[in-house]
């Protein structure tokens, strides 16, 4: 089915909807939330989440042209809350890594005052993606947005660890440089 | 905002985007690859019957535990039905393991456990280098295009393959290149090992190629062998599931012709939780033969080798539970010597489980470098003690003779109440530890020295009252947090005499560690290059050139002051005078372009 039916579908409040979306992207949500939770039971209920979430945010949602997109993301942000409730040594850890990482993007990271909205946020970094080439964009994708390990995405793109650590680094510096560049305080 | 927030609110990126990087990058699968996939079709095929077949022959009852803590089983087996090299308590056969794991899949838990978390401590001259030279030759790799050829640093020629890794050995030049096709759901990876005549060094000639199925593991030349260490496997958890396990044994050409990889090749190490193996393969450059192999399943962690041992430390994280580390020894010709099993050297249950572990007090050990000598199997590591909320850490060494008792461990506590090892430098007696810490009240961070002094089998550990910068990267450039394996922060100048680069893009220090129990620090400079380009960071690739005189890669910035666009790099010398006022002087000119140069022609 396609994605504006199985939309469509929301939209009438037909439950069939759900089982149209497990259908079509139940196999890849799941994969997406063990790859960050490394919990075969924590991904299932990641992703019955999602389904959950998806049936409360459609409507007003109408994500007919980015279905899997907007699955995933709620994904995200259900096995993001679970790793940090968990907080078990080894994810847990994995978060804060990553959120120490990403510290280095940030301008002025003391400063607890959010003087960027979200949606303004996402509009920059998404801005500045664009501007960097294939590889490198989906490197930081992949570590930020999908919480692939450094090994896991040298694997994927066929190159050392080492490398994918110095573009991650490189793209870090470059996204800090962008936003101050253009005038952001985070 | 803070980093965790920043994290969260990625998930508005666009769209596009967050789909787009969910594709699998493609990949040009090159003419050979097509061939070896071929072949590789009909091999398994081949395999398939052939282990069909063996399957019968072997016995089925698991085996006993031919090697508890500490007990060497060099030598002939005793039990003819089984390969003495097959180690595992549990498995007799590789057939049995995989039909086991088709069912009884662990799940990955740990980014290690793909057999690439590992690190050598090799000696460098062993490994291979992006840069060798034959007579007054010079081979450099040139990205994918292949291996630029030099004479006066002018290229003269190109050898026609790409290549990761260059090794020179006697009349010999030998590439190692990773090839992969990323274009199906789990990538297939393949090293190619070429070996070249250079009788003639403008016009390598080449004399025959071996190609093996898997990642790049580790490789190193051991005077004409070449040892070549590739990873493969799978989670066969049912999300990335390949159905046919037979995939994931090891496979070998010599050319064309597959070389079979029998049963008497395997070594299976403890329980395994998913199928992974580590194909480890010794070529003789010489006479272009494979001289020795042998396949090692098991959750391959770590992997430490030197020219004539090589030690895999396997640990198991499934869903549930995680156990402590296993460290299983072989010798030059890849058979078994012994294992360390860390829980009982140090008298701790084996398990732990996810969900008791933030309960209880813990004691946690981890092997973090091993080097094997005069028989003797030495370890350092740290362990992770946990009390509550609150854990510290200690170092610990291990020495483990095979032919003796059991293994003999000591524990020290540094002033410094949590640290991580950043470096080990092994010596003949002892090892040099960098215990990096990062302390927050008063924030401050920086590496103790501190030693492990080996007396054959008795460990004897040091602290030091030295304090050096904490060296993670270059700045701007990277940084690995912890970079054990990443970089080597000492260079040795012999004698106990060694640099350190510290915190200063152009620094060093100079220390006398030649007396574990009174090193010295004689010299701490604070950015020694007179004319260093505004900008420049000395590198961690660098080449001693003799007891006084090491060159190092200084890398400068493009003109907008980018390091990621337009960035140069050149060979500097840097000229250590112990009876000068100032013992480390760097001399960046003439500066030498890096390509085409082999530093050791400097002098």
């Amino acid at each position: 089915m396609e994605d504006g039916q199985i939309v469509e579908l929301y939209l009438d409040r037909n439950e069939s909807a759900i089982g149209h979306t497990a259908e079509k992207y139940g196999r890849r949500l799941r994969s997406l939330a063990l790859g960050m939770t490394q919990d075969v039971q924590t991904a299932e209920e990641c992703e019955n989440d999602t389904y959950m979430e998806a049936w409360r945010s459609i409507p007003p949602h109408e994500p007919r042209g980015y279905l899997y997109a907007f699955l995933a993301r709620i994904t995200r942000h259900v096995a993001l809350n679970r790793c940090r409730e968990r907080d078990t040594l080894k994810r847990g850890g994995f978060v804060r890594e990553l959120s120490t990482e990403l510290e280095q993007c940030i301008p002025a990271p003391d400063d607890l005052e959010c003087r960027l909205d979200a949606m303004a946020l996402g509009e920059v970094v998404s801005s500045f993606l664009i501007s960097l080439d294939r590889e490198k964009r989906d490197m930081f994708l992949r570590r930020y947005w999908y919480l692939d390990s450094v090994s896991d995405i040298a694997r994927r793109f066929g190159c050392s660890e080492g490398k994918v650590k110095t573009t991650l680094f490189r793209v870090r510096g470059r996204l800090r440089a962008y936003l101050e560049q253009e005038g952001y305080t985070v | 905002m803070r980093g965790n927030e920043f994290l969260d609110k990625l998930e508005l990126i666009d769209p596009i985007l967050i789909e787009a990087a969910d594709e699998l990058p493609k990949q040009k699968k090159t003419a050979w690859l097509k061939w070896s996939g071929l072949a590789a079709c009909l091999c398994v095929v081949a395999a398939s019957v052939f282990a069909l077949t063996a399957h019968h022959k072997r016995p089925l009852e698991p085996a006993p535990d031919p090697n508890p803590i500490g007990v060497a089983t060099d030598g002939p087996s005793d039990h003819p039905d089984r390969p003495q090299e097959v180690t595992s308590e549990a498995y007799s056969s590789l057939e049995e393991l995989l039909d086991y794991l088709r069912d009884h899949d662990g799940h990955r838990q740990s980014d290690a456990q793909n057999g690439k978390g590992g690190y050598s401590t090799a000696h460098a001259a062993m490994t291979g280098a992006d840069t060798v030279s034959y007579q007054s030759t010079v081979y450099q790799i040139d990205g994918t295009a292949g291996v630029g050829i030099y004479q006066s640093r002018e290229l003269i020629g190109t050898v026609g393959t790409p290549a990761d890794w260059l090794f020179v050995a006697g009349q010999r030049l030998v590439t190692v290149w990773v090839d992969c096709d990323a274009g199906e759901l789990d990538p297939e990876y393949w090293v190619k090992v070429n070996v070249f005549d250079l009788s003639d060094p403008a016009h390598p000639q080449k004399l025959d190629t071996f190609t093996q199925l898997g990642d790049l593991t580790a490789c190193w030349m051991a005077g004409d062998q070449l040892y070549l260490l590739t990873d493969d496997g799978v989670c066969a958890c049912g999300y990335s599931r390949l159905s046919n396990l037979e995939d994931y044994k090891p496979q070998l050409f010599h050319g064309e012709e597959q070389i079979p990889w029998p049963e008497e090749d395997v070594s299976i190490l403890g329980k395994p939780s998913h199928v992974s193996y580590i194909a480890a393969t010794r070529i003789d450059t010489e006479r272009l033969e494979v001289v020795g192999k042998r396949a090692y399943y098991g959750d391959i962690e770590d992997v430490y080798y030197g020219e004539d041992w090589l030690a895999l430390v396997t640990q198991t994280a499934t869903e549930h539970a995680h156990t402590l580390q296993d460290v299983y020894t072989f010798n030059g010709s890849l058979n078994f010597i012994g294992k360390v099993d860390m829980a009982a050297v140090f008298g701790l249950e084996k398990t732990l489980t996810w969900s008791e572990e933030p309960l209880r007090e813990t004691y946690y050990p981890e092997v973090k470098a091993v080097d094997c000598s005069d028989g003797v199997w030495r370890m350092v590591g740290q362990s992770i003690h946990r009390i509550g909320p609150t854990w510290y850490s200690e170092l610990f060494a291990v020495a483990y003779d095979p032919e003796g008792e059991k293994p003999t461990v000591q524990t020290l506590q540094l002033p410094e109440e949590q640290f991580d090892i950043d470096d080990v430098v092994w010596e003949e007696d002892r090892a040099i530890i960098s215990a990096g810490f990062v302390q927050l009240d008063p924030y401050e961070t920086g590496t103790r020295l501190a030693f492990a002094q080996f007396d054959k089998t008795e460990p004897t550990l040091l602290s030091s009252d030295i304090l050096c910068d904490r060296v993670t990267g270059i700045d701007m450039m990277y940084s690995y947090g912890t970079p054990l394996g990443e970089i080597q922060p000492f260079i040795s100048l012999g004698e106990g005499l060694y640099l350190r680069y510290n915190g200063m893009p152009d620094g060093f220090d100079l220390y006398d560690l030649s007396d574990s129990e009174a090193p010295k620090c004689l010299y701490r400079s604070q950015g020694a290059m007179a004319d260093l380009p505004e900008g420049g960071r000395l590198d961690f690739d660098n080449r001693v050139l003799d007891e006084h005189t090491v060159a190092v890669k200084l890398i400068a910035p493009g003109p907008d002051g980018n390091y990621f666009k337009d960035a140069t790099s050149s060979w500097v010398i840097v000229r250590v005078r112990l009876n000068e006022t100032i013992p480390i002087i760097l001399e960046e000119s003439p500066r030498y372009p890096v390509e085409g140069t082999d530093p050791v022609t400097l002098r």
